[in-house]
């Protein structure tokens, strides 16, 4: 992949990660507009892979990401993460580690990316940026908190209904196999119940599993 | 094995050693910091309260938890000397959360209230850093169990609990500690019968 540097639409990244009425400093938008870069990345492309520290934190603009795990043979989605939202691994990019993660873009997908230095920076020198962080750092870990909640109850429908609680798109939009391991069921009753909800959907009884 | 209590001065080391921060806020913390104590068993947080308090352990056990639909209680976290504890969605947002906090041991804790650690942060640009460095280690950790929970089988959970807790498998009640890694208790107690042979 080549990361190429061009003009960023800001005021996109700025109006999704960053509420436009907090930034008071004009230094802060000329710094990101210095460090933050443009990465593509074709269908069934990398961004990170196990063994691997994880550099960045991407912002995506379109596209669709799997965050996996591989345990022996089998995948294990973590999280499917599609337009306007963040990824990253974790303890890998916090800790500067090897990751024990997969990043792959399921589409062709546009990011844009910062690096831990840069961030460290952006943290260091503008305090409004820290406070923006935190404010996702903690809707993020909400989403955690919500997800590990639903992977308890260890019900599929549980993690069905969690699903089209917080991104209903991707019941659709995802590909089948990521998806059957994103919500703990197999792929054949994921069709079935696909087929299922189009039907119901079309009778006005979409919730029913 | 007798405890080490931890003193005002080990609180301010911690905090210092996540981020390091102006000297006159550990002056400003010795004014303010209070210590109490909990007898086991005993509640720190009942919701619908709102979680106003930060707790460091002096000395004892914490472990945070909540109720499913269907009355069961899991939990969700625990916490030994040394670890900072908040129910952390109710402690930001300053809202009711679905979180308890308990006491597994006899514990005693210090704490800081919301307020003052928010007039901290305004007045030492320093200790905003602590904050965040908190906030990461809770987005890690939490990261981490979220792992632990979907990809890990029952062998390879009670290895990471090893690994991340070792003086704890002793120490928390089994059905606690399966519950925090979302296996039977029956299951627990088996795979560590047979860890040992």
């Amino acid at each position: 992949m080549k990361a190429t540097t061009y003009t960023i639409d800001l005021s996109r990244v700025i109006n999704s990660i960053i509420d436009p009425n907090m930034i008071s400093s004009a230094l802060l938008k000329e710094y990101l507009e210095s460090v933050l870069e443009h990465r593509n990345y074709k269908k069934g492309e990398f961004l990170l892979r196990e063994g691997q520290i994880c550099r960045r934190v991407f912002f995506i603009e379109s596209g669709l990401i799997q965050q996996y795990t591989v345990d022996d043979v089998k995948e294990q989605t973590t999280w499917l993460l599609q337009e306007n939202e963040i990824v990253t691994s974790v303890k890998s990019f916090f800790h500067q580690i090897p990751s024990s993660e997969f990043i792959v873009a399921l589409e062709p997908t546009v990011t844009i990316a910062i690096n831990f230095d840069q961030l460290q920076t952006a943290f260091q020198r503008f305090p409004e940026f820290e406070r923006l962080c935190l404010n996702k750092m903690r809707t993020y870990y909400e989403r955690l908190q919500d997800r590990i909640g639903a992977l308890r109850a260890g019900k599929p429908e549980v993690n069905y209904k969690w699903l089209m609680a917080t991104s209903p798109e991707l019941a659709t939009r995802a590909p089948l196999k990521p998806l059957s391991s994103y919500l703990l069921v197999s792929v054949k009753k994921l069709t079935e119940v696909r087929g299922r909800k189009k039907r119901a959907r079309k009778k006005k009884n979409p919730n029913k599993w | 094995m007798k405890q080490k209590i931890l003193s005002i001065d080990d609180v301010l080391e911690q905090l210092q050693s996540i981020h390091p921060f102006e000297a006159e806020l550990n002056d400003d913390f010795r004014k303010f910091i209070e210590s109490k104590k909990f007898k086991k068993k005993d509640h720190l947080l009942i919701p619908p309260a709102i979680c106003r308090h930060l707790y460091f352990i002096k000395k004892g056990l914490l472990r945070t938890y909540y109720l499913k639909e269907d009355g069961t209680d899991v939990t969700s976290g625990l916490y030994k000397e040394g670890d900072f504890v908040v129910s952390i969605h109710s402690f930001y947002s300053q809202t009711p959360g679905a979180e308890y906090i308990q006491a597994l041991e006899a514990t005693e804790v210090y704490f800081i209230t919301q307020p003052q650690l928010e007039d901290s942060y305004a007045r030492y640009p320093g200790f905003r850093f602590v904050r965040l460095k908190l906030t990461i280690r809770y987005l890690v950790d939490t990261s981490s169990q979220m792992q632990l929970i979907r990809a890990m089988s029952g062998p390879e959970k009670l290895k990471a609990l090893r690994e991340k807790y070792p003086d704890l498998l002793n120490r928390v009640p089994q059905k606690y500690l399966s519950s925090f890694v979302d296996l039977t208790p029956e299951t627990f107690s088996d795979l560590k019968k047979k860890s040992k042979s």
